[in-house]
This record gives structure tokens, C-alpha cells and sequence, in this order.
């Protein structure tokens, strides 16, 4: 069975839960993981089992995050995590996200972006053409473009990462497949598409699966500005048949 | 540092939250904190100590600024070249102690049983099955604890939230810490499960075997670790059980009790850091 990992009111679990539903994939939604049990050997093996409430095991999942139960204390929260982490790390079948040492949410780093406390001071050295998008360095909330709007920064700490929006290129991984999502498809040459390809194909194969990618060239260098692997609706909601359909090919093969 | 000739920028984290600002770029290029007046440029290597002081700090504001500027330290320390960072952020699989235990498996040591788990009975088969100790499955602080009868009685409320269960192995409690390719190795002996809450517990120096110390060593590579603090078990028989490397450990007592040979190992690495090539 499949575990679409994600809080209440995450639409794309609840979007690919509908989907599996209309194709015949059995998939539940899991937004109270404290009421399932788990349970994780080492070693010799590494048996996982984690049984819904209903009784249903696990055999893949996608992992959008693994909600809290306000009933725990942080602490057992904690050991709830930590359970999940090793469950999903371990599960022979594919997962979506799977943890690993990095993180119940391995985060691709991107190499373009600055982080800073002081948005203001480095926006100001940006020349005009290019401007950039800021968001919370913690929680990834977009926080306002630069350029595009009044300086109106909330975040302690900001990520903040350069692009031309007139040369930009948005592709969804989902499964074995590349999907452009661009609003509009405009600036890159076809050599800058192969070689973005090249780039989302070795991530792929290091085993992300299901994110947004965002390409943009500044000057003469195609940079990748964005890795998501929590997309959102609003990222591919045109292409969202199609995402859906590859994903869940990846995961009943 | 000092005494071994060693010169740098001491950042306090809580001075730097509150009056200080960062720029840090991802891209392995140095970053860069403003601190009372000045411009420090973030040279590697660096030595990290992160911890989370969000939680005491005396405002909403802060503890968000706080939160902010651990995580863009850690995730920029993560950028450079693992072998100029003592403290590495890059591994955080001791959140998880069963997803740790996996990774250790199939070296030259044995990992014990362990099952973590929220089913009474699964707990209940597990512990009639081997003497057992428990713990808690996360890296929030919890004691090691002998299961007795009274304790299998109260396996009900496990369905709660999950407990880590485990072979307890009777023998002696080693902590070896590894500094790059050297081995510093103690002993402990203590009538208490969990050493760490006897007063009356020994330490005493111990050789590591060869195997070992090379998968100690290996193993803190893997990690993407300069410094680590591995734990094990020796049994009476005289096999190692592999129990739990953490990342940034507290290595003080044991660097006091050795005359200062991990700080001296640790500064003697900063030194040589550029010319540094794991083999």
C-alpha cells in the first residue's frame, strides 16, 4: 500500500491520493503517524513494518513531511520522527523522498543562492537587469522579489537567489520523466536545455524523483536557481495529470 | 588553539544572534559576519560548535533570528569541504538511533539486537527474548535503563509513542573519539546501565583493535566528520558492539582525563587542514 506522508490540507497528497484512487493504486493518506504502529529491526535484514490503524502495511510512500500530534509532547514527537526516519530510510520498496543522513527531507543544496540577514544591503549591489527572488531561510515562505516590490522582508534570516526572469526554464522530475512547466517556455537555447537535462538526469539517478527545478541564465552561465522537493500544485498544476501519472509509475513499477 | 600557535576568530553564537550579521554564500566561497563594528570573512578551516540556543531566547524576535542564523550556518557549513570544518553539519543520522545502528552494520564490529517499536507485543516477544535495556528512539536526551518485570507491565503504553529496545550487552562501556586518522580510546567502568549517570564510574585508557580503529575511522569519514565520539560495548568475551556515533561530542572529560591528546590532535589537524587527503 501506499503512504502519502503529508499534513492536512497538503493538496498534492490529497491530488495524488484522488489520482491513485482513480487508477486502482491503493494509497492512504497518513496525517496522524503517532496512531500507526511501527516497528524497525536491526540488525539482519532491517525489518520495517509500519501498519495503519486499519491494519494496511506499507510497501512505498511519498514523504511531504511527517505531521505532529498536538496530543505528544516534543519529545515523543521526536521518537515518532526518529521511528519514521529509520522506517522510511530502510523500506525495501520506493519512497519518494526517502530520509537519509542529511535529513527526514534531504534538501538539495543550491549553489546560486545567498543567505543573509541583511536583504537590503545585498539587493542594492544587484545590477539592473537581474533581480531575485527572497524567501525565509527557515521555512522557505516566499518572502517578495526584488525590484517587483517593496522591501518588505519579515524573515530573521533570508535565502536570496538571482535570476532573469525572461531567461528562466521551471521543469518537474517525476518518476523516470522531465516535465517543462515554464510560464512561458522563452530565452534557452536548445544546448542549454541538453545540458539541463544531463543535470536533473544525475539527480534523478542520486534519487530525486518528485521536485521543481528552476534553470535561469544570468550573463553567459545557465545556473539552477531552485530545487523543490516539496512542490506545491501551483508548480506544475498545468502538467498535473501527467506528474501524477509518472510518479506513480515510478512507484508500482 | 592558542597554545599550539594556532590564531582565529572566536564567534560566540549568542553575541552574534543578537548584535551581529551574516552573508553566506553556497557556493563554497567564504562567508562573511559583521560583528561590533567589524568584517570577519568565515576562512576555513572553521571550527563549529551549533547549538540550539533558540529555545532560551528572551523574545519571539529572537528565537526566530536565532533559528535563522543556526540554520544558514549550518547548511553554509555543509558547502565547504568537509575536511576543513570541525563540527560538521553535514550527517544528522543520530536523530535517529535505528537508522544509525543500519548504517554502522556489516563492519568490523557487531551491532546489538535492537528493535524500536510502539507494539506492545512485538516489545513484549523482543524482551522475553534477551536481556534488554531502553531508550528512547531519538537523539533527545534520554537515560538507558535495565527492563525489569515492573516495566514489561507497563509495555501498554508504548502505543503512545515508539520506544527503542536492545540486547544489553554486559561488558565494558568504551568511548573512542577519532580526530582525522587518529584514534583516542577510554574505557569505563560503572555498576550504573548508563555510565553517564554513575558518579562512581572508572575511566581508564584502552587500546582499540586494529579493525576497529580503521572502521572507527572510516566510519567518521563517511560521516563527513573530522571529530566524532563512537560508542561501544565490549563483551565479556571480548567482542565490540557498536552503539552510537555522535557528531558533536562533549569530549572534554575524556581530553582532560588523556592529558590533552584530542586537543592537541584537533590543533595539529587545523594546522595541516589545506594538506589534508582522507586515503
Amino acid at each position: 500500500m501506499l503512504g502519502l506522508i503529508g499534513y492536512e490540507g497538503d493538496s498534492v497528497s490529497d491530488a495524488l491520493k484522488t489520482y491513485a484512487d482513480r487508477v486502482g493504486l491503493k494509497a492512504v493518506r497518513v496525517t496522524n503517524p503517532a496512531a500507526w504502529t511501527t516497528t524497525i529491526s536491526v540488525p539482519g535484514g532491517d525489518d520495517v513494518a509500519m501498519i495503519s490503524p486499519s491494519g494496511e502495511r506499507l510497501t512505498c510512500a511519498v514523504n511531504r513531511g511527517l505531521p505532529s500530534s498536538s496530543s505528544l509532547t516534543e519529545g515523543e514527537n521526536n521518537d515518532v520522527l526518529a521511528a519514521w526516519w529509520a522506517g522510511l530510510a530502510m523500506m525495501s520498496g520506493p519512497v519518494v523522498n526517502r530520509p537519509d543522513a542529511t535529513g527526514f527531507i534531504p534538501s538539495p543544496i543550491v549553489q546560486s543562492t545567498i543567505l543573509t540577514t541583511d536583504v537590503r544591503q545585498y539587493a542594492s549591489s544587484l545590477p539592473g537587469a537581474v533581480t531575485a527572488n527572497v524567501h525565509d531561510a527557515v521555512s522557505g515562505t516566499f518572502q517578495y522579489r526584488v525590484g517587483a516590490q517593496e522591501h518588505t522582508v519579515f524573515a530573521p534570516v533570508a535565502s536570496v537567489t538571482r535570476f532573469d526572469p525572461s531567461r528562466t526554464w521551471r521543469l518537474m522530475i517525476a518518476g523516470h520523466e522531465l516535465i517543462d512547466v515554464s510560464v512561458p517556455t522563452a530565452g534557452l537555447l536548445s544546448g542549454e536545455r541538453r545540458s539541463a537535462a544531463a543535470a536533473l538526469r544525475r539527480m534523478q539517478a542520486c534519487g530525486l524523483v518528485f521536485a521543481l527545478v528552476v534553470f535561469s541564465r544570468i550573463g553567459e552561465t545557465l545556473d539552477i536557481v531552485a530545487i523543490n522537493p516539496l512542490p506545491t500544485l501551483s508548480h506544475y498544476g498545468r502538467q498535473q495529470e501527467r506528474v501524477h501519472s509518472s510518479l506513480l509509475k515510478w512507484l508500482r513499477p | 588553539m592558542r597554545k599550539h600557535g594556532l590564531d582565529g576568530e572566536l564567534i560566540d553564537l549568542g553575541y552574534l544572534v543578537m548584535r551581529g550579521n551574516v552573508t553566506l554564500p553556497l557556493n563554497g566561497q567564504p562567508g562573511r559576519i559583521t560583528l561590533a563594528g567589524r568584517t570577519i570573512s568565515v576562512e576555513q578551516p572553521v571550527v563549529a560548535r551549533l547549538i540550539d540556543i533558540s529555545r532560551v531566547a528572551p523574545t519571539p524576535e529572537l528565537r526566530r533570528r536565532a533559528e535563522g542564523v543556526q540554520v544558514s550556518l549550518a547548511r553554509y557549513l555543509s558547502c565547504l569541504p568537509w575536511t576543513q570544518v570541525v563540527g560538521g553539519t553535514w550527517d544528522n543520522s543520530n536523530f535517529s538511533k535505528a537508522y544509525q545502528l543500519s548504517c554502522a552494520s556489516g563492519r568490523s564490529w557487531a551491532v546489538p539486537r535492537t528493535c524500536v517499536t510502539n507494539d506492545p507485543s512485538v516489545a513484549k516477544a523482543f524482551v522475553q527474548s534477551v536481556p534488554t535495556i531502553y531508550k528512547g528512539p531519538s537523539s533527545s536526551k534520554t537515560w538507558a535503563n535495565v527492563m525489569s518485570a515492573n516495566d514489561i507491565d507497563r509495555l501498554p503504553q508504548l502505543r503512545h509513542s515508539p520506544v527503542l529496545f536492545q540486547e544489553r550487552i554486559t561488558g565494558l562501556d568504551v568511548r573512542v573519539h577519532v580526530v582525522a586518522d587518529k584514534v583516542f580510546a577510554e574505557a569505563i567502568t560503572a555498576t550504573l546501565c548508563d555510565y553517564r549517570t554513575d558518579p562512581d564510574a572508572r575511566f581508564e585508557p584502552v587500546t582499540v583493535p586494529s579493525s576497529i580503529a580503521a572502521d572507527c575511522i572510516d566510519l567518521t569519514r563517511k560521516m563527513k566528520l573530522v571529530l566524532s565520539g563512537i560508542d561501544f560495548k565490549v563483551s565479556e568475551s571480548g567482542q565490540w558492539f557498536f552503539l552510537e556515533a555522535n557528531s558533536a561530542p562533549c569530549y572534554q572529560g575524556y581530553d582532560k582525563r588523556a592529558f590533552g591528546a584530542i586537543s592537541d590532535a584537533l590543533s595539529e589537524y587545523l594546522r595541516r587542514a589545506d594538506a589534508y587527503r582522507p586515503t
